[in-house]
């Protein structure tokens, strides 16, 4: 086919698509619309990049105050002794206390024969320290971040995942963050630790430091930042027992993060912050079915706390209007509405339009994100990353990023569709059923 | 009615009780004592103490002794007016009347007796510095007994089962030259044998493989490695702790482990490997249950043995093994044998033949037979043994002795006799001269 008529039919599938204008001006808008969210995202970084630049850092090195570092375990077995050694490690010289929560420990004997084998081995470590806790019968992730919450003798809580570890400076900068009294929660960047392991692995970490850490910095500016990790994150204790804690179920992060953020439009001077200076490493799923097992829990969660448990809440009324506004513009928007799009239009035009007019439009569509792809990596490399050398090893996989997030986004739909007809919050395996069942 | 003594200034009335008083330093006589059916001490813990020992080794004390108004080792029994504190006395008082017919009052015999009187206790080890001993046997502590003594008395209960190990209490590593506890241990670096080492935390850098002092790489905002200027931040993944934990602050080394050495500070003996030292062990110790008569025949020593407990042969065998040698050089000359009678001055009759026991059993052949009188006398009788060979083993008997003894308070003679002056000599004079 000559370039001639392959212009012929595209202009005729043009043509074509004033019949269904509508429908594919919504797909042109669900696509533009992305842009200027992620513009105000990459002026907000600039502008901190500006301010921090220009600025003298604030040394608050007299303020050292007790961190309880909250580990919740199940069966990570070996694995928790990565986050307790990173958390002795730290560079902090306040005190740091780290109680390791081992729920269901008769099931999971060998994750509390670790955590007990480690705790032994930093028995005399000055200003650490290392409790175990046993929970013999299970109760649920958010059961065991709850006992935490009771046992903590610190006034600054830190939330860390069994697998996780944290950059060895991480607790003495969150230290510094927290003098600012203003400052209820703090959010950490997460990275991938096996990112150099295989395909997915590496395009999970371009998602982890583009899709979530570059995103929630810039939120974060705009004080509308939309989660703080269950996996890395920093509370004030004073606030977390105001909130009663964390509630049952899945999802208790998001939950947990609204809950905070709906104390704003009455206290406008408290915040949540991210840095990306806080820096914990996780492993990410490292076949394509545990990924999908994985964002088919989490996009499950999400969509169940947006629009089940806060239905028709989410409003400036609720939280502050710049909040509320980039919550349904970047979470509702983006998680709900473009993915279900994404599933309805494609059967569409490749039902309806010839190929080669469906493959341009996708062609286009890849560079359009491909575009916005190299200009967040751009951004995060010259503004956010905190080990830059490492971050441009990623660069060849950015050119499957757009593939990637496309699989991603149809799966999301597939999870949402998933939550709404089988109420998928209810299986998970992050609490027994009788917990979960309590929770509705 | 009890005949009590009481020592001290305390005044007690009780119609069961007959008491005089005397004060610490006008203890009555051992005849007087044994008039008494015990002692009740009012002092203070180490006057308790000093005057236990005195009563227990000197006086010959063994009926039981009571303290006022203080838990103490030493005392058998705290002082209570009741009905339970007299029947206790009682008990003990009849456990020492069974035995009242043995007349063997030698330190050994008196030792073993307080065993028999008062079993719990008296073998149960005592944390302390005692002479070169970190830990010494309550029994060992009463009746001032050495430490190679009680071990090889106890080593004697436990072979013919009369006494069980009870628990285990510690065990101490001695000098391996003259068994003293007192050790002083160091860590030493392996390149230049200094003691100047500091225990300190190493770091790793993955990236160039340089390994220092945390200290060199702790910069304002976090760790830094001083060779390859790369920022480490995450343990594990940019860096980790070696296993090297010290550093000799003399040449500067390195090491996982520092070689280990013991000085003793009694002889100043020093031991580069530890590992070779020998070890005191400890346990505490008790009568076997249902054992007490078994017990009591051996303090006795009711069972005729050729050899005693110590090795030494019975006076009436060894004479019959003299006369049959006589006998046999008459006959056959070329059978000449050597007897040499060793004069000690021996102070702890029993416990010195224990310890001269230890000696020959090292020094002598399994052939030749020593026997003691009792007085201070050992005879030796060396079989197939030449004239040359008897001042050799003159020579060397007296060399062991004297180590033995370590101190020059014992005169010590040795008068060796040939083949061919004893057919002259009644040896039975001989004996009892």
């Amino acid at each position: 086919m000559d370039f001639h008529s392959y212009l012929t039919v595209i202009s005729a599938a043009i043509l074509e698509l004033g019949r269904y204008q509508f429908l594919m001006g919504l797909f042109v808008i669900v696509l533009l619309i992305e842009l200027p969210y992620y513009l105000i995202i990459v002026l907000t970084i600039l502008r901190q990049y500006l301010l921090t630049s220009f600025s003298r850092y604030p040394d608050y090195s007299l303020y050292h105050p007790t961190i309880s570092c909250i580990i919740p375990c199940y069966s990570e077995g070996a694995g928790v002794i990565l986050s307790i050694r990173s958390l002795v490690e730290q560079i902090y010289s306040g005190n740091i206390e780290i109680l390791v929560i081992v729920d269901g420990s008769k099931q999971n004997q060998h994750t509390y024969d670790a955590a007990l084998a480690i705790a032994k081995s930093y028995v005399n470590i000055p200003n650490r320290e290392i409790r175990v806790i046993p929970k013999y019968i299970r109760g649920g992730k958010v059961s065991s971040l709850n006992l935490g919450l009771q046992l903590a003798k610190g006034e600054i809580i830190m939330v860390l995942d069994g697998e996780t570890s944290c950059d060895n400076t991480s607790l003495q900068i969150a230290a510094q963050i927290f003098i600012e009294q203003s400052i209820v929660a703090l959010s950490g960047a997460v990275r991938v630790r096996n990112a150099r392991k295989n395909l997915v692995t590496n395009l999970q970490n371009l998602e982890y430091l583009l899709g979530i850490n570059l995103a929630r910095q810039g939120l974060s500016e705009l004080n509308s930042l939309n989660i703080i990790s269950g996996a890395f994150g920093f509370f004030r204790k004073t606030m977390l027992k105001q909130m009663g804690g964390w509630r049952t179920g899945s999802g208790e992060d998001l939950d947990l993060t609204i809950r905070i953020q709906s104390m704003f439009s009455r206290y406008r001077k408290l915040r949540l912050l991210h840095s990306s200076r806080l820096v914990s490493h996780t492993d990410a799923p490292e076949s394509w079915r545990v990924l999908f097992r994985q964002r088919l829990r989490w996009d499950g969660d999400m969509f169940y706390v947006w629009l089940k448990r806060y239905r028709g809440r989410l409003t400036s009324s609720f939280m502050r209007f710049t909040t509320s506004f980039l919550l349904m513009w970047g979470g509702l928007l983006f998680n709900l509405v473009v993915p279900l799009s994404i599933l309805v239009y494609i059967p569409y035009i490749l039902f309806n339009f010839q190929l080669n007019f469906v493959l341009t439009l996708l062609l286009f569509t890849y560079l359009y994100y491909l575009l916005i792809t190299i200009l967040n990596f751009v951004v995060f490399i010259t503004m956010v990353s905190e080990r830059k050398r490492k971050d441009c090893l990623t660069i060849p996989y950015l050119f499957l990023m757009p593939v990637y997030q496309f699989i991603m986004r149809i799966w999301t739909a597939i999870a949402i569709i998933y939550e709404i007809t089988l109420n998928s919050h209810r299986y998970s395996s992050m609490a027994p059923w009788w917990v979960l069942k309590n929770r509705e | 009615m009890f005949n009590v003594l009481v020592i001290g200034s305390v005044l007690i009335e009780h119609p069961e009780l007959n008491i005089r008083q005397c004060l610490a330093n006008t203890l009555p006589d051992k005849l007087e004592l044994e008039n008494y059916d015990f002692i009740l001490i009012d002092e203070d813990e180490i006057q308790l103490e000093m005057l236990v020992i005195r009563l227990r080794a000197d006086l010959g004390w063994l009926k039981p002794v009571v303290s006022i108004n203080r838990k103490s080792i030493y005392a058998n029994l705290e002082f209570a007016a009741t009905a339970k504190f007299f029947t206790e006395i009682r008990s003990l008082l009849l456990r020492y009347e069974q035995l009242n017919d043995l007349k063997l009052d030698d330190t050994y015999h008196q030792a073993l007796k307080y065993l028999f009187i008062y079993p719990s206790g008296a073998l149960t080890p005592i944390p302390g510095v005692f002479g070169p001993q970190l830990y010494a046997y309550f029994l060992q502590l009463l009746f001032r007994i050495d430490y190679s003594v009680i071990n090889s008395i106890i080593n004697e209960l436990i072979e013919l089962n009369l006494i069980v190990d009870k628990k285990y209490i510690d065990n101490c590593f001695c000098c391996s030259l003259c068994q003293s506890e007192l050790l002083k241990f160091s860590e030493n670096c392996p390149h230049c044998n200094s003691s100047n080492i500091i225990e300190s935390k190493f770091i790793h850098c993955f990236k160039c493989g340089y390994v220092a002092n945390e200290t060199e790489f702790i910069v304002p905002d976090g760790l830094r490695c001083n060779n390859c200027r790369t920022k480490l931040k995450l343990i594990g993944d940019d860096y980790d702790h070696p296993l090297e934990s010290s550093k000799c602050l003399n040449c500067q080394e390195i090491f996982i482990e520092g070689n280990s050495s013991a000085l003793c500070i009694s002889c100043g003996h020093l031991a580069n490997d530890i590992n070779k030292l020998p070890k005191h062990i400890y346990h505490a110790y008790q009568i076997k249950t249902g054992n007490d008569g078994k017990f009591l025949s051996y303090i006795k020593g009711e069972t005729l043995y050729l050899f005693d407990k110590l090795n030494y042969a019975h006076k009436d065998y060894f004479l019959q093994m003299l006369e049959w040698l006589i006998r046999l050089y008459k006959r056959h000359s070329d059978e000449h044998f050597n007897l040499v009678v060793l004069e000690l001055d021996l102070k702890n009759d029993d416990l010195d033949l224990r310890k001269l026991a230890q000696t020959f059993k090292m020094t002598l052949r399994t052939t030749d037979l020593y026997c003691h009188s009792g007085l201070g006398t050992v005879l030796f009788l060396f079989p197939k043994s030449s004239v040359i060979d008897g001042d050799i083993i003159q020579e060397k008997l007296m060399k062991s002795i004297m180590s033995t003894f370590n101190n020059a308070e014992k005169k010590t003679k040795l008068h060796a006799y040939t083949a061919d002056q004893l057919l002259n000599l009644d040896f039975r004079e001989l004996w009892f001269k």
